[in-house]
């Protein structure tokens, strides 16, 4: 596959340490103005250690913007630790160092000088098991929102992020319940408006269906092929015919390494790599 | 899970070659009933054509069940794709040798010699395209699946040739135009089966490298 690239342009969005969440004024929000050759995350010869262990050994990836981009391999590749990287989830384990570059825009994403907190605002995590606060619905996705000092209308934010998690109609009677009392696929797609509600400009999956049934693994699926008109989507998953439904592009790692990355289409029938063969036919791994 | 899907591919493999001999079987039969002028050679073409019919009902039953259960992707989805075109050119395959066996039992000895002979010449040209079609499958050779590729002119060439000496004999007796019609019938079907056996090594190709060389065009289906 060729995918040409741009660099960020001069007059690209910048990622302001405060950050505005006021709709009106995010350009990035509009699907319409989605540049699908645009750069939105850079690794550059990548590598993270946990202590002297190296979980992810130079690599090197364009994450283009309003493409869902799979990242896939056999547990213990590194694949969550390079998605976590990306919103800097791995500054939780104090041993954890990076060597290399990962860019998101024009922002060094493992520089001292990034504020991770606001960087999370722009690159949203969901994570593999639902995790919604023990308060409402409503509060599960405007909690974000508000204590970031948001202006807008909240009420309107609450119905725009529900509607876009296509969660609207299933809760739209009792905004004011518990959500633990939602379904597991529910509270995974309030995690995803919850996420959403932030405005962010990346969205990060780590594994999001592996706790769901078929029905709820199909509507976060389906949610997913929306989702990519608006934000930049990288998922993680396991379940490879998952990635190769939901995803453009594929990327494979195995022991830290990215073994290749192309068109989905093309990784699943046609790989460039045997090892990446061997993986997808399930030889090894 | 992998090591048993592993085998029934591999079993289903075989389970294509052994068709795919039975239908090589019943193109020389056909063959040879033309030669021989013998009925009951060209009967026993016709009565194995139940048994391939049922065969490839069963492999195509097979390929459905391993999509469904396994999904197979890369070189194993290639695999099962060229199994299901190939067993259904391997039918039609067997389809034309009863059309030939059936024209072999009307032209009986009434056929003229050299028409008689150019059949026998195109039969044992389009019997090599099969096998080395058939070949290129069992042992994924891509050299013996271009071969077939370039035969199939050869057999397309017999075909054009019967047609221009037909069409070049006086107008005939009734019986004389009924056996030249069951020559052309038989050249005919002898062209399709190489149509089918190119069809084959294009599949083979198509297993082995992903590329879709069909049509001429040697174009990948992700280009």
């Amino acid at each position: 596959m060729v995918v040409s690239v741009k660099e960020a342009p001069a007059n690209s969005i910048n990622l302001p340490i405060q950050m505005s969440i006021n709709p009106t004024i995010d350009a990035r929000q509009s699907p319409v103005e989605a540049d699908e050759t645009f750069v939105v995350i850079r690794a550059d010869a990548l590598s993270i250690y946990y202590g002297q262990f190296c979980a992810v050994r130079e690599v090197s990836l364009d994450v283009l913007q309003s493409k869902v981009t799979a990242i896939i391999g056999p547990s213990g590749c590194g694949k969550s630790t390079f998605l976590r990287a990306m919103n800097r989830m791995n500054d939780f384990i104090p041993s954890m160092h990076t060597e290399g570059q990962l860019r998101y825009r024009d922002v060094d994403i493992c520089s001292p000088d990034c504020d991770a907190v606001a960087l999370r605002r722009k690159v949203g995590m969901v994570f593999q098991k639902p995790n919604p606060f023990p308060k409402t619905i409503y509060k599960n996705v405007s909690w974000g929102a508000s204590i970031n000092g948001y202006r807008g209308d909240m009420e309107e934010l609450v119905v725009t992020s529900l509607k876009q998690a296509a969660l609207w109609d299933e809760v739209k009677d009792k905004l004011h319940q518990n959500a633990a009392a939602l379904s597991g696929g529910q509270q995974q797609r309030l995690c995803i408006a919850r996420a959403i509600a932030l405005q962010p400009d990346v969205l990060l999956m780590d594994e999001p269906c592996s706790a769901l049934d078929p029905i709820a693994t199909a509507k976060i699926e389906d949610l997913i092929g929306n989702l990519k008109r608006r934000y930049t989507v990288i998922i993680v998953t396991h379940n490879m015919q998952q990635a190769a439904r939901v995803s453009d592009i594929t990327a494979f790692m195995y022991m830290g390494s990215l073994v290749e990355v192309d068109a989905t289409e093309r990784i699943f029938t046609k790989p460039g790599e045997q090892r990446t063969q061997d993986y997808i036919t399930g030889r090894f791994g | 899970m992998t090591a048993h899907f592993v085998n029934l591919l591999e079993d289903l493999r075989r389970r294509i070659s052994r068709m795919a001999g039975l239908v090589e079987d019943m193109v020389l039969e056909a063959c040879e009933s033309v030669d021989q002028a013998d009925p009951r050679l060209a009967q026993r073409v016709i009565g194995r054509d139940k048994d391939v019919d049922a065969e490839e009902v069963e492999i195509e039953l097979e390929v459905i069940r391993l999509l469904a259960l396994y999904q197979p992707v890369g070189s194993d989805l290639r695999l099962l794709c060229a199994i299901l075109k190939i067993n259904n050119d391997l039918e039609r395959i067997a389809d034309c040798a009863v059309n030939v066996a059936e024209r072999a039992r009307h032209l009986g000895a009434n056929a003229d010699r050299s028409h008689r002979d150019r059949l026998l010449r195109m039969g044992g040209a389009v019997r090599k395209l099969l096998r080395q079609a058939i070949q290129a499958f069992i042992v994924e050779d891509m050299d013996e699946a271009k071969k077939s590729f370039i035969g199939d002119d050869a057999i397309d060439a017999f075909y054009l040739e019967t047609i221009k000496q037909i069409v070049a004999e006086p107008a005939s007796a009734s019986d004389i135009l009924a056996s030249q019609l069951d020559i052309l019938a038989v050249a005919k079907n002898l062209e399709r089966i190489a149509d089918h056996a190119t069809n084959i090594a294009e599949d083979v190709v198509f297993m082995a490298t992903g590329e879709i060389v069909r049509h001429g065009t040697g174009n990948t289906e992700a280009d």
